[in-house]
Order: C-alpha cells, then sequence, then structure tokens
C-alpha cells in the first residue's frame, strides 16, 4: 500500500494497481521502493482526490487506453453506465476531476471529464452556455462585430 | 463594503491568483450578508402591509400603505441587483476558467463532429455558437482546431432551414488554414436542368479555388453539366484528392452529353472511387489501374463488370447489384475483400482467386444457398460477414445453415448478425453431438461474432459455453491437422448480456478464450 498526500494535508492509501491508472504515479513508483513515504500531491485537493482514487480503484485492471495521435479521428460522446453515474453524481466538481486527471495523466478519467462537459455544452445556445459556465462576454467590439457580420449575412439559396 | 481590487475580473475571464481569491470569496460573503438583511426587511414590510390591511381604512392608513408599497418595490430592485452582483463576484471563481487551451480543445473535440463528419455550414450549428461564446474560446476553435474547419458539409437541401451563406464556408476555409479538405457538397436538385442557385455557384467557385486541398470529396445529387464544368474547372489541379465519392447522380434531360467527367484522370493520389445513379463508370475518365477501392450501386451488372476490367488492381470492392443477367463469368485476381448485397446471382458470374473476405449485407436464410456454392468455388475466403436483418423464416433454414457451414471449410473468422438463432449456429458448431462432430464443421474457425438479445438467458449461455467448450477439445478420432479452437468470441447486443458474460468470463484463463462484448447504437 502507498500513502497519498492531498493538498489540505489529507492522506489517502492505495494499492500500486490502483496508483498505476496514472501515468504521472506509475512513473514515481518505479523510483519508490519503499512505500514508507507518502507522495505528497500539491496540486489536489482532498475531495477530488478521494473521486480519483474511486475511479481508479473501480478501473484497476482495466486495459490503459492507448494514447491517440491523430487528432482528426471521429471522437464519439459514449459514456459508459458506471462512468455516467460516477461523473454526473460528481458534476459540482468535474472541472477540479479533470485538472487533476490531466495533471495526474489519466487518459480515461481526463476523456471522461472532458466528454461529459462536452454534452454540457451540446444544443444549448451561446448566452446558455456563458451562464451555465459563469464566462463574461470579453470579446472587443470588433470582435463582435464579425461575429454579427457572420451571422448577419446568411442569405438563402 | 470589502474594497475590490479584483474588478479587472469581473470583465474578463482571467482565473483569480492566490491573493484575489480571499478577496472575492470575502467581497460574495458580505453581499450575501446584505441580500440576507434585505430580504429579512422585505418580510417585515410584508407583515407590515397585512397589518395596514387589516386596519380600518381612512385617509392616512391609506398614505401609509402606499410609501410601505413603494419602499418594498424599492426593496425588492435592491435585492435583485444583489443577487446579480453575487453570481459576477462568482465568475471569477468559476473553475473553467483555471482550464488549460489544450483541454479546453480536448472537450471541444468531443463537442464538435470531426473524421467522419462535417461541419455544417450552418451559423446555428454548435461550432459556430461556441466559437461566439469569449475570447479564448473563439481563438481556441477558429485558430487552434484547424483540423475541426476542413471537414466541410454545404447541404443545399437542408439550406432553406438555416439559410446558406456562403461566407460561412468563406470562413471555414480561411480557419482550416492549409490543411487537406474533405468536402461534402449536397445540391438542391431544385431545378430539373442542374441550374443553380447563385449561392451554390458561390460556394462551389470557393471550393473549386481551393482544389488543390481537397483529399476527399463527395458530390451528391450533382447534375451532370455541373460535374463536366467542375471537371474542366479543376483539371490538373487535385493533387491530393484521394478518395471521390459521386452519389445519387440525377437522370439528366441532355443524358446523351458525351460527359466523361475526364479532370478525375489527373489525380495522382486517387485510390477510392464509389459511384451511384444515373451516370455510368465507363463514362468516367479516371486512373482506374490506380484505384484500390471501390464502392458503387450497379443498375446493370455489365457495369461493374466494366470496373473489374478497368480496375484491375482494387483490393476492395463493396457494391450493390440491382439485377443480374446470365453470361459470361469475369475472374478479377487482386481483389481480397467484397461487400455485396442485392442480385446476389451475380456471385455465379464471379471468379476472385485471391478473395479473403466476403462480407455480405441484408441478406435472407434463403440467400446462404448461392453464398454456399460462392464459398465451395472459392477456397480464399477466411473471413466471412452475414448480416440478415430480418427474420426470413423458412422451415429448413437449419438445413440451409448447416450446407452453407459445411461450405465454409476455410472460414476462420465468423460474424453472423442480425435474425439468425444462436442456438441453431450453436447446435451445429458443437462438437459434443457425435453426428456433427462426424462431419467436423468450420474447423478452421477461430474468431466467432454474433448477435444476442440483451435478455438473453441463462439456457443460451450454457448452449454457447458448452459449444465453445467442446470445441477445444474436439474428440474427431480423424481430426484435422489444422483444427483450431475458438480463441475470440464477440457477442453484439444493445445491451451488455449480463447473463452470458457471468458464464462465459470465467473460462477466458481455462480455454484461452476472449470474450468481447460490443454495444450496437441504435
Amino acid at each position: 500500500m502507498f500513502t497519498l498526500l492531498s493538498e489540505d494535508g489529507i492522506s489517502f492509501q492505495a494499492e500500486r494497481d490502483v496508483l498505476e491508472r496514472s501515468v504521472l504515479l506509475k512513473n514515481m513508483l518505479e523510483d519508490v521502493q519503499d512505500s514508507s513515504n507518502s507522495i505528497p500531491l500539491p496540486n489536489v485537493a482532498s475531495a477530488v482526490l478521494e473521486k480519483v482514487l474511486h475511479f481508479c480503484e473501480h478501473h484497476r485492471g482495466d486495459p490503459l487506453p492507448v494514447p491517440e495521435e491523430d487528432e482528426t479521428r471521429m471522437r464519439k460522446i459514449v459514456i459508459e453506465d458506471w462512468d455516467y453515474d460516477f461523473i454526473s453524481a460528481n458534476c459540482d466538481i468535474v472541472f477540479e476531476i479533470i485538472m487533476a486527471a490531466n495533471y495526474l495523466d489519466i487518459k480515461d478519467l481526463l476523456d471522461l471529464g472532458c466528454k461529459y462537459v462536452a454534452s454540457l455544452i451540446k444544443g444549448k445556445s451561446t448566452e446558455q452556455i456563458r451562464e451555465l459556465f459563469h464566462i463574461v462576454n470579453d470579446l472587443t467590439p470588433e470582435e463582435e462585430e464579425k461575429i454579427k457580420k457572420e451571422n448577419q449575412w446568411a442569405e438563402a439559396v | 463594503m470589502t474594497e475590490v481590487s479584483f474588478l479587472h475580473l469581473l470583465t474578463s475571464n482571467q482565473p483569480p491568483d492566490e491573493l484575489e481569491i480571499p478577496q472575492i470569496q470575502s467581497a460574495i460573503l458580505e453581499a450575501q450578508q446584505r441580500l440576507h438583511f434585505l430580504d429579512e426587511r422585505l418580510v417585515e414590510l410584508g407583515s407590515r402591509v397585512l397589518e395596514g390591511d387589516s386596519s380600518p381604512p381612512n385617509g392616512s392608513a391609506s398614505v401609509v400603505a402606499d410609501e410601505l408599497d413603494v419602499t418594498r418595490v424599492h426593496l425588492s430592485i435592491l435585492c435583485e441587483e444583489q443577487r446579480a452582483w453575487i453570481l459576477r463576484l462568482q465568475s471569477p471563481l468559476s473553475p473553467v476558467r483555471r482550464l488549460p487551451p489544450e483541454i479546453l480543445a480536448l472537450v471541444f473535440s468531443f463537442a464538435f463532429p470531426s473524421g467522419d463528419k462535417a461541419i455544417p455550414m450552418d451559423a446555428n450549428s454548435l461550432l459556430w455558437r461556441a466559437s461566439q461564446v469569449c475570447r479564448t474560446w473563439r481563438e481556441i476553435i477558429c485558430e487552434g482546431m484547424q483540423y475541426i474547419w476542413s471537414s466541410i458539409e454545404i447541404d443545399c437541401m437542408k439550406a432553406e432551414s438555416y439559410n446558406l451563406t456562403s461566407t460561412l464556408l468563406e470562413l471555414a476555409l480561411q480557419r482550416s488554414g492549409t490543411r487537406s479538405l474533405s468536402i461534402r457538397f449536397c445540391f438542391s436538385r431544385r431545378n430539373p436542368l442542374g441550374v443553380l442557385s447563385e449561392t451554390e455557384k458561390r460556394c462551389l467557385n470557393l471550393l473549386t479555388n481551393n482544389s488543390f486541398r481537397w483529399e476527399e470529396l463527395e458530390l451528391d445529387y450533382v447534375p451532370i453539366a455541373v460535374l463536366d464544368s467542375l471537371s474542366i474547372a479543376v483539371r490538373g489541379r487535385i493533387p491530393l484528392l484521394r478518395r471521390l465519392v459521386i452519389l445519387n447522380v440525377p437522370m439528366s434531360l441532355s443524358i446523351d452529353t458525351p460527359s466523361t467527367a475526364e479532370a478525375f484522370e489527373f489525380a495522382p493520389r486517387l485510390e477510392h472511387f464509389s459511384l451511384s445513379g444515373y451516370f455510368r463508370p465507363s463514362r468516367f475518365q479516371l486512373p482506374w489501374s490506380q484505384l484500390t477501392s471501390y464502392t458503387g450501386s450497379f443498375r446493370d451488372i455489365r457495369d461493374f463488370f466494366v470496373v473489374l476490367e478497368y480496375a484491375n488492381n482494387l483490393a476492395t470492392c463493396d457494391v450493390f447489384l440491382r439485377n443480374f443477367h446470365p453470361g459470361f463469368t469475369i475472374e478479377h485476381s487482386n481483389l481480397r475483400t467484397l461487400r455485396i448485397r442485392g442480385a446476389l446471382d451475380g456471385l455465379s458470374r464471379l471468379r476472385l482467386p485471391l478473395l479473403r473476405t466476403l462480407v455480405l449485407d441484408e441478406l435472407i436464410v434463403q440467400d446462404l444457398k448461392i453464398i454456399s456454392v460462392f464459398i465451395r468455388r472459392t477456397p480464399t475466403i477466411e473471413a466471412l460477414e452475414v448480416h440478415i436483418p430480418h427474420e426470413s423464416g423458412g422451415g429448413n433454414s437449419k438445413d440451409i445453415l448447416l450446407d452453407f457451414m459445411t461450405a465454409c471449410r476455410n472460414v476462420s473468422s465468423l460474424v453472423f448478425m442480425g435474425e439468425v438463432d444462436v442456438r441453431t449456429i450453436c447446435s451445429l458448431l458443437d462438437m459434443t453431438d457425435p453426428i456433427i462432430a462426424s462431419r467436423a464443421l468450420m474447423p478452421r474457425l477461430t474468431h466467432l461474432s454474433l448477435s444476442v438479445l440483451s435478455t438473453a438467458n441463462a439456457e443460451l449461455a450454457d448452449v454457447l459455453a458448452i459449444m465453445i467448450e467442446s470445441r477445444q477439445h474436439p474428440t474427431l478420432d480423424h481430426a484435422d491437422e489444422q483444427w483450431a479452437t475458438i480463441s475470440s468470441l464477440t457477442l453484439h447486443a444493445l445491451r451488455v448480456p449480463v447473463v452470458i458474460l457471468e458464464r462465459l468470463k470465467p473460462l477466458e484463463a481455462l480455454l484461452g478464450l476472449r470474450v468481447a462484448v460490443k454495444i450496437a447504437s441504435i
């Protein structure tokens, strides 16, 4: 068993094969033989780390996702039932989970979080997206004018 | 009120720094306390108004009530302003601000179509809407995701509902940078003589000017006259074109026009061609011997034979034969993969000595008789996919399947999709039955894929398990030297067939078997 120390000083214990879902931790563990020292994770809060470990625990033993080289590959939003329940139950911290997955390099969790956010965007208007994510419209008047033209220069066939 | 030094964050999407976060949190707390105070005053006022209502009406009471009303309205406005202020204060703390651009790009890659699917030239589609959310999103989408903009769809049929614009196409071409383009252009079919609308012409011109970037081009319902003029415009200017798809060519009133679509003859990288509609493949001047893949729907089987004759290096062919004429047979000595549906009688006229993979779509069980004959004549076939979409019944379906599977002597991979009874297939493959065992059906079978219902029960799970186990240890006295055991079983279902998996998963390690489930999308 190895011990992880979250940003806010909470310890979590997990087995090697669970932690190795994270490429960052896998690389760290290769150099660590002694499991008595805890591994500090200064960028991950305990509330998030708990969820990340829950995900890794559930997927222990699954084949690790292969990194994609082709960015143009058709990406589909297909989410397995358990994963969907997991991410929607934690939707209030989905961005924190995404950032932790990015930092810890857990590709399937990163993809899951991004797919979930993508599914939230779908079907929404520009204004609804801004409201949903508390995004400020910071476009300059020139940019606004360009956009207006994009929308207004529509012409019937 | 807390002195705010983070006002710049309220008009931008920058994340706050470590010092600004507590300031914002403190400002939110203060605003919430103020809102709470205002809410309390409002409740208090409400009670006073109610008390006033219960007093006997007189002039001064009425004046007081009016004043209370004015104050209540004023307080309500203050409360709304306070709520809006709290929302504004919360926005800098939104975690989306801290997402690095590459993560946002990953989110967008899931949200927008790419790869096989093109972006529509529709200002109401998500890609365009999202590109207008804020400056960061706009920069990422418009400048950092060129590949998204390089798959373009112009559907003039749908255009009426969203007002097609050549401006959007211009922007998409610009934002795709120098990337090669994948284009789908669906013509409007409004004019039977093939006269295009002004917007169609403008879009086509824009695309033609970029023909040196075309990698994939699909033209749907293209009038023959337009194909001709396009052909002249891009002649010698399509160095990257790899895939050309021309679908549903409408019947032309000037069908006798000696069109040859000759521009496509000078496409040094062209390797795939698809054609359907009222235009014969022989009228295309193509680098035929360069083609490795062809997809087509043939009204006349002779056109298919022309393709096989011209495209002598084809490795993959996907055809729909609409009819059959008896006659001479044709041999193609390079074809490795054939996908076929329609008038399967046409198979009797084909000699394909190197065929490895045969995919048969939209069959009925009775079609397997023709296919069995073809498979016996083509012993090189190793992989077979059979799609039987509807239950075709028939009392002799087991006999037909028996004959078919007897013919599949060299087949090592069998995919059976659709309405075929899994129990019947398993009973034919089950070697515990000595009568079947003596026939040793499909001795080289190693990969089996079957459609199962998600409601499949324990009995079906047993049938599958017993069949697979029986083939691991054949009891044949005259065991085929090349006898192979099933090493992979794929189950196609709408939901995970839990009962079957529970029965088969424990056998994986025991039998060196891999069981996989593919969930079909509806």
